[in-house]
């Protein structure tokens, strides 16, 4: 009833069946573990759950069905330039905490990620890569004395660094 | 900011150092990592905690400890076996990895490590609530056995100290009870003590304190002597003398290294936590709760694993607990 | 008795208090970084120290790490603790306002009344409490747990068929793992990374922190609204107002932080559960920015370091994962924790109340002071603040386990949150499934098993347990209070 005031975005009837799709494999893990079988089988949770889900979906795909859909597409509600590129940033700096350690891939992330999204500020150019690079440096060695230093975490340190750094650099 | 400029110039130089890292200074030059394979707070947790600053003192370097927790301590076996064989990692572990492959966890258990030293031991305490009627294990197993079914025993899940302690029993002749999974110990101690669970095998460390309190009856200790912190409770070969066959055996701590790592680095280990675990503060304190310090390594260590492993997992095969056949992974039937 | 004001009186301990209440706050307020964790560091630290100085630090560290876990929940959306959950509801729809200062203010103020009720429950009640807290059996838990997850009513937003699904989700999501009760994989894929199952905190950092970071991205270009910091200190008049509330709050606080099992987190969202259907005419409706939905929560969860406290010093049980690292603590300076450690050594109880105490007291100080420059942080611009939220998130996960596979969990729940809240879903149901979930499943089956797999022999022993039936016809009414009656009645006139 309330879902009358809303207007359908771009991709949510797809993402209703997405939802759908998850629920029937939570069902399945449960029926592995024998969630039809016992009351108390490792599977009854994971089952019951999975029941709720593929019911809600359900529910939730037809109300999907009777909203009028906004005019604008996918790109320009949902994914944006800004927050498209942003994930896509994200993506590749966590696939490089490993490889390269926390320290390298932090640092560029950071300044790569303040850079753009503050592009077309009030700043100039060569003043807007000064400050980004300033504050990512801050805050990596930030990072590094309060998790490193203080609570002893052992961040990423990067294999690729480990052939090519002397002993007594890595943990 | 330091750090940093150091890190990069490092990077610059990186080309020409590349050749020359293999031979490093003596062992241990740099502070060393201790995975704990357990929680904060727990016995192996609080027993490494407890060894480590005597070993450091030995060893001359710092060994930061981090707990990396999960699927019985596979979680943390495993990310130690993914770094390097320098001497640099130590496992901080107990008796699970010997049951990995007998219960599918994991394919990577102690044959990928070599022990550098078991620090104690703990001894099963079979306790009971405090209104039941039994004094002593005999009447709990008759009890059991004319009443199948409803006694309630708390567990700790398959392949831990009360599932094997009880199926260990039963091979003397069988019983059938209710084994409830609690999440360890505590827990399963509280659910005795409201009366949610009838009877359970706790570590002695950890139920010493709560039978000296008359909070909980203890009926026996899983040993062939009585033990110094229980006074006045007898050991469970007084009423079940083929039980010494399976003994010792109990929850045990140690610490392992990869297999493969020098041989200069295994020796400086070994050394220094042999001292550690010998310093007085350190049995003091095991022994004052319960444990019996170990402080073993090498062929003693390797022998004592073995037979714990072999009695354990045929133990489990034949209570028909067991997912893979111990005989399939070439466990040895214990003699 | 006289070693109650042995923290007070020794400049030492005054000052180690002093110094664990400030680093817990900030411990707190960093995500990622636990209480649990920084404990079991300090032990490792303190180790040839006299106990009473370790202890004093850890009781500071607890009581400044509850509470700082609103700070970031408060400020970002990101709740630096488990515990602090429940105060991202409606503490940071307060700070979109451009109330962060009062909502700071306010959270201190109560968070202290919360944790003395604490401290007063532990010194007059401790034994009482600790044998009520045995009396739960798994059955108990249960209907606590399945309370708890009636919250998905009242959390739902725009659709109740939405908040199921997400909280049914949640429950799907706190099973991967190894089963604790029989070791079997579940949702593992066969991969031994999977098997430590993905922490709540992970989640909790992604759907709530990430996903919210990413929809600012969507504001990019709006500034940042004034955050109004005339008035830190909440009024008397405020805080006899909801006096009443917060003394209910702080109840259902330490009792669930007595419960071995259950903590600050689970305490904190029953309080606002309570909150949500006692108060008739909150200052905005929940959700939106109520100071009642602010101050549930803040008061119970710091009155439940008091209550977890009680199974610790009375029976030798831990209350909570805190307090099994002091439990360590004490073993390791050679006490014998267990039930003797009352009889045998009283002033240890004594001046464990006291710390406690003092440490509430040096809470209001230093939580009072500084809540300018932090409300000020939110008027950092986006582009500046999104990516430095991003980094601390990535950071914060890591550190919970040392392990990368949660970070690519918390980065695939942000998106995936974000998904959720652009087509209309709420994520909070996602995080209370993850928090009660796994305690559904275990005492189900705890119940389940303990009667050998006869459910009419499960209904009789609760009908003959009076906790039980209680508990049961309490959840009775919570569920006949959710029903819109008056709707009904209309819908049926009609």
């Amino acid at each position: 009833m309330h879902d009358q005031r809303r207007r359908r975005e771009p991709g949510e009837t797809l993402f209703g069946f997405v939802l759908l799709l998850m629920s029937l494999a939570v069902m399945a893990e449960g029926h592995r573990l024998r969630g039809f079988e016992e009351v108390s089988a490792p599977g009854i949770t994971p089952l019951a759950a999975g029941v709720v889900m593929a019911i809600s979906a359900l529910v939730i795909i037809l109300r999907t069905r009777t909203l009028v859909p906004t005019e604008a597409g996918f790109a320009t509600r949902i994914a944006p330039r800004d927050i498209a590129l942003s994930v896509l940033m994200i993506a590749i700096y966590m696939a490089l905490l490993e490889p390269i350690g926390f320290h390298i891939a932090t640092f560029a992330f950071l300044s790569a990620l303040i850079l753009y999204l503050r592009r077309g500020g009030p700043a100039s150019p060569l003043r807007g890569l000064g400050f980004a690079l300033l504050l990512a440096l801050v805050s990596v060695v930030a990072v590094h004395v309060v998790f490193r230093m203080v609570f002893t975490v052992v961040l990423p340190q990067g294999w690729m660094l480990r052939s090519i750094l002397p002993p007594g650099w890595l943990l | 900011m330091m750090h940093r400029r150091m890190l990069l110039g490092g990077l610059a130089a990186a080309p020409l150092l590349g050749a020359t890292t293999a031979r490093a200074q003596a062992f241990p030059s740099r502070d060393l990592l201790g995975v704990i394979q357990w929680g904060a707070g727990g016995a192996t947790d609080v027993t490494g905690r407890a060894v480590t600053p005597h070993v450091e003192a030995a060893l001359g370097q710092k060994i930061v400890l981090q707990n990396r927790t999960g699927g019985t301590g596979a979680i943390g076996l495993t990310y130690v076996h993914g770094l390097p064989s320098d001497g640099y990692t130590l496992l901080y572990g107990a008796e699970n990895p010997l049951l990995y492959k007998v219960l599918n966890i994991s394919q990577l258990d102690y044959t990928n490590f070599t022990p550098i030293c078991l620090l104690a031991r703990s001894v099963p305490v079979i306790v009971a609530n405090k209104d039941k009627p039994w004094n002593t294990l005999k009447e709990l197993v008759d009890d059991m056995k004319r009443n199948p079914g409803r006694i309630r025993m708390a567990s700790t899940g398959p392949g831990g100290q009360a599932h094997v302690v009880s199926t260990m029993i039963a091979s003397t002749g069988a019983f059938r009870h209710i084994s409830v999974p609690f999440d360890g110990e505590g827990p399963g101690l509280t659910a005795l003590q409201g009366g949610h669970a009838d009877w359970m095998t706790v570590g002695s460390g950890a139920v010493a304190e709560h039978v000296r309190a008359g909070r909980v009856k203890a009926l026996a200790v899983f040993n062939e002597t009585p033990l110094p912190s229980l006074p006045g409770v007898p050991p469970a070969t007084a009423d079940f003398p083929e039980l010494a066959r399976l003994m010792p055996w109990g929850s045990f701590y140690g610490v392992w290294a990869k297999k493969d790592i020098p041989d200069e680095a295994r020796e400086k280990l070994v050394a220094a936590f042999r001292t550690g675990t010998a310093n007085p503060q350190f049995t003091q304190l095991m022994t004052g709760n319960g444990n019996v310090v170990m402080n073993t390594s090498g062929a003693e260590a390797e022998a004592f694993l073995a037979r714990w492993q072999s009695v354990t997992a045929w133990i489990l095969q034949e209570a028909g607990a067991a997912r893979t056949d111990p005989a399939t992974l070439n466990i040895p039937r214990p003699s | 008795m006289g070693f109650f004001l042995l923290s007070w009186l020794d400049p030492s301990l005054l000052m180690l208090t002093a110094a664990g209440t400030l680093a817990g706050i900030y411990i707190g307020a960093i995500p990622g970084l636990s209480v649990t964790m920084a404990a079991s560091i300090l032990i490792s630290f303190t180790f040839a120290w006299e106990v009473n100085a370790a202890l004093a630090l850890i009781a500071g560290v607890f009581t400044g790490g509850v509470y700082g876990g609103s700070r970031s929940a408060i400020l970002l959306n990101i709740p630096g603790a488990p515990a602090a959950i429940a105060s991202a509801l409606d503490g940071y729809p307060l700070a979109r306002r451009g109330e962060a200062g009062v909502a700071i203010g306010l959270s201190t103020v109560m968070s202290v009344l919360g944790g003395f009720i604490g401290v007063i429950a532990l010194a007059v009640a401790a034994p009482v409490i600790s044998e009520f807290a045995l009396l739960f059996a798994p059955r108990d838990y249960l209907l606590l747990a399945v309370m708890g997850l009636l919250l998905v009513g009242t959390l739902s937003g725009e659709s109740l068929a939405k908040g199921l699904f997400a909280g049914a989700l949640g429950i799907a999501l706190g099973m991967v793992g190894l089963d604790p009760m029989t070791a079997e994989g579940r949702f593992t894929l066969g991969t031994v990374q999977l098997m430590a199952g993905i922490p709540y905190v992970a989640a909790m950092i992604g759907f709530f922190g990430v996903s919210e970071a990413l929809v600012q991205l969507h504001n990019l270009r709006v500034k940042p609204v004034k955050q109004d910091v005339s008035r830190i200190i909440p009024p008397w008049r405020l805080i006899r107002k909801y006096l009443p509330l917060s003394l209910r709050s702080s109840l259902i606080g330490v009792v669930i932080g007595a419960l071995p099992g259950t903590g600050g987190d689970i305490a904190a969202l029953m309080a606002y559960d309570q909150a949500k259907r006692t108060v008739k005419n909150p200052s905005r409706p929940f959700g939106e920015g109520a100071y009642e939905g602010l101050i549930a929560p803040e008061s119970a969860n710091n009155a439940a370091v008091g209550g977890a406290y009680v199974p610790m010093l009375t029976l030798g049980i831990p209350g909570d994962a805190v307090t099994a690292v002091i439990l360590g603590a004490l073993f390791i300076h050679g006490l014998k924790p267990g039930p003797m450690l009352m009889i045998e050594t009283p002033h240890l109880f004594w001046f464990t109340v006291g710390n406690l105490a003092l440490a509430n007291i040096f809470l209001l100080v230093f939580g009072l002071t500084g809540i300018r420059a932090f409300a000020k942080l939110v008027e950092c611009p986006p582009s500046v603040l999104i990516p430095l939220i991003l980094v601390l998130s990535v950071v914060g996960t890591y550190s919970i386990q040392n392990s990368v596979v949660d970070v690519y969990f918390m980065l695939g729940f942000g998106i995936f949150g974000y998904l959720l809240k652009m087509y209309g879903f709420q994520v909070g149901p996602v995080i209370l499934g993850m928090i009660l979930g796994p305690m559904i499943d275990v005492s189900w089956r705890r119940a389940v098993i303990s009667v050998g797999d006869d459910l009419g022999f499960l209904v009789e022993e609760a009908v003959a347990s009076p906790l039980t039936m209680v508990l049961m016809a309490f959840m009775a009414f919570l569920l006949l209070s959710q029903v819109k009656w008056r709707a009904l009645g209309r819908r049926l006139r009609s």
